[in-house]
């Protein structure tokens, strides 16, 4: 793996979200590359400070009953809305998520949009997903050929595994001992 | 007396034990350039190891007079494995194996639908000894379906018998299923000697002549016998294989490939390329001339050829008057 390769893999690579021989590979490449282990650092520093700054700021559980009460005193401004609904149910027991809520016609009109508008930045705008970038990587514009055996019927596919051809000098020993 | 007869007989029999055992035992004189009278057989076992323990495939065996050449050779529908096997008794008794390995496996099909295919090629010289085997792993480590390994076991088999033909013999006890492995055996010679010459208007001005091994490369110099024209550029230096040689009427024939380098008179010491990748092919003893004209740096004016013949090492001719 070389550093190109390992820095579009980085993101993944600290979710967790790389397979085994993908995160072996990526940690070799970590142990000879300064540069990309520094910046593989870095970029797990910078997330768990987010995680710790999110964790630390809570919001006040007397927040939600403030922002409720200044929406109703505009009264007008929530007619209408769910906000009220939420609020009514709150006070006659129902749960929240049965609460009957109205939204005015222009503003589900804006939240349709919104939906549509993101889904389309995500399919055409951020690219294919990760791991069509790695299935397109390891197999470059080829389709796998489908086994075929000899016309007798033997087939030398099981015997292969990615590795090279080799030959060897042994002790006849070895091939001829006991249980061969 | 009776104890005398005893002792004697004792003696005569170790004798001929000792005698024989040598006779089993003696490393052919290789060194010398005398030809062997040895007969090799290779017992070549393919065998799949798994989970499941050990399984033959398929066995044969080859065996012929030293110098024996045989191919295993494995395919199926998208793989194909030539390995060819040079043999030569060594010096030590021991065995040298020139392998050559090229594989070819479909890998797949590109947008168009061509294929594509991963090939690899490898050579590799093996020192063996009867007491030892070689392994061939066509795939390395092996798979799912285990490993395939290629044992091939030298062993001595006796001497030629003069009138005897030194043709090699196949004897196949397990086929493989479908034929997908097979076995080729070949004797030809393998030590060449070749000369050079190049020639001023016909007039010889320089020589030269190396050993060559059937498909390796070696260098052969050409120096000057001091009947060069003024200005002419030896020493010229060649580096040349014997690729192949073909049996046939007579002592059969040889071809050639080779580069050309000459002295670069712009800096002392270095060659520059004057011709690559000539190649050509000629009965053994007879000559093949290649026009220099256009390329050799020599006296303005003068023709210039080179002229090549190739000839069996002396064990191989030998050999080949058996």
């Amino acid at each position: 793996m070389n550093c190109k390769e390992f820095r579009e893999q980085l993101d993944a690579l600290v979710d967790g979200e790389l397979s085994a021989d993908s995160e072996g590979e990526a940690r070799e490449h970590l142990k000879t590359c300064e540069a990309c282990s520094k910046l593989e650092a870095r970029l797990r520093r910078l997330r768990s400070s987010l995680k710790r700054v999110v964790k630390q700021h809570q919001p006040p559980p007397e927040l939600e009953g403030e922002v409720l009460r200044s929406l109703r005193s505009r009264g007008h401004h929530t007619h209408g809305t769910g906000v009220r609904a939420i609020d009514e149910s709150r006070r006659d027991g129902t749960p929240v998520w049965r609460a009957k809520v109205s939204v005015p016609l222009p503003f589900f009109a804006m939240l349709l949009l919104s939906v549509v508008a993101l889904v389309g930045w995500l399919v055409f705008a951020r690219g294919p997903a990760r791991e069509e970038v790695s299935t397109s990587r390891a197999v470059p514009f080829a389709t796998p050929a489908p086994p075929q055996e000899s016309p007798g019927g033997f087939d030398f596919s099981r015997y292969y595994n990615g590795g090279r051809a080799s030959v060897q000098v042994v002790r006849r020993a070895s091939l001829d001992g006991p249980g061969r | 007396m009776k104890r005398g007869m005893l002792l004697a007989s004792t003696l005569l029999a170790l004798a001929a034990l000792v005698a024989g055992a040598a006779a089993e035992v003696s490393p052919p004189n290789v060194a010398s350039g005398e030809p062997s009278d040895e007969r090799i057989r290779f017992q070549i076992t393919a065998v799949e190891e798994g989970a499941a323990g050990r399984k033959v495939i398929s066995d044969a065996a080859v065996e012929g007079p030293a110098g024996t050449d045989f191919n295993v050779n494995l395919q199926d529908g998208r793989f194909r494995m030539s390995a060819k096997f040079s043999t030569d008794l060594a010096t030590g008794g021991d065995l040298t194996l020139r392998a050559r390995l090229e594989t070819r496996r479909l890998h797949g099909y590109s947008e168009a639908g061509l294929p594509l295919y991963e090939e690899d090629a490898q050579r590799h010289t093996l020192r063996v000894g009867f007491d030892e085997a070689v392994v061939l792993l066509p795939f390395g480590g092996g798979g799912d379906g285990g490993r395939l390994s290629i044992e091939i076991k030298p062993a001595r088999a006796g001497r030629q018998a003069s009138g005897v033909s030194t043709a090699p013999e196949i004897t196949i006890s397990k086929p493989s299923p479908g034929g997908a492995i097979s076995v080729e055996a070949t004797k030809v010679p393998h030590d060449f000697v070749v000369e050079a010459t190049l020639l001023e208007d016909g007039r010889e001005v320089a020589r030269g002549a190396a050993d060559s091994l059937l498909e390796e490369p070696g260098e052969l110099l050409l120096r000057p016998n001091g009947a060069a024209g003024e200005g002419a550029a030896v020493p010229l230096a060649l580096n040349l294989t014997v690729e192949r040689f073909e049996p046939g009427a007579g002592s059969g024939r040889a071809a050639v490939r080779f580069d050309l380098f000459g002295d670069d008179p712009a800096r002392a010491g270095t060659r520059t390329t004057l011709a690559r990748n000539w190649a050509g092919v000629a009965s053994l003893g007879s000559d093949l001339i290649y026009d220099l004209s256009q390329t050799y740096r020599g006296v303005q004016g003068k023709r210039y050829e080179l002229k090549l013949r190739i000839n069996l090492a002396s064990a191989d001719k030998a050999d080949r008057r058996d």
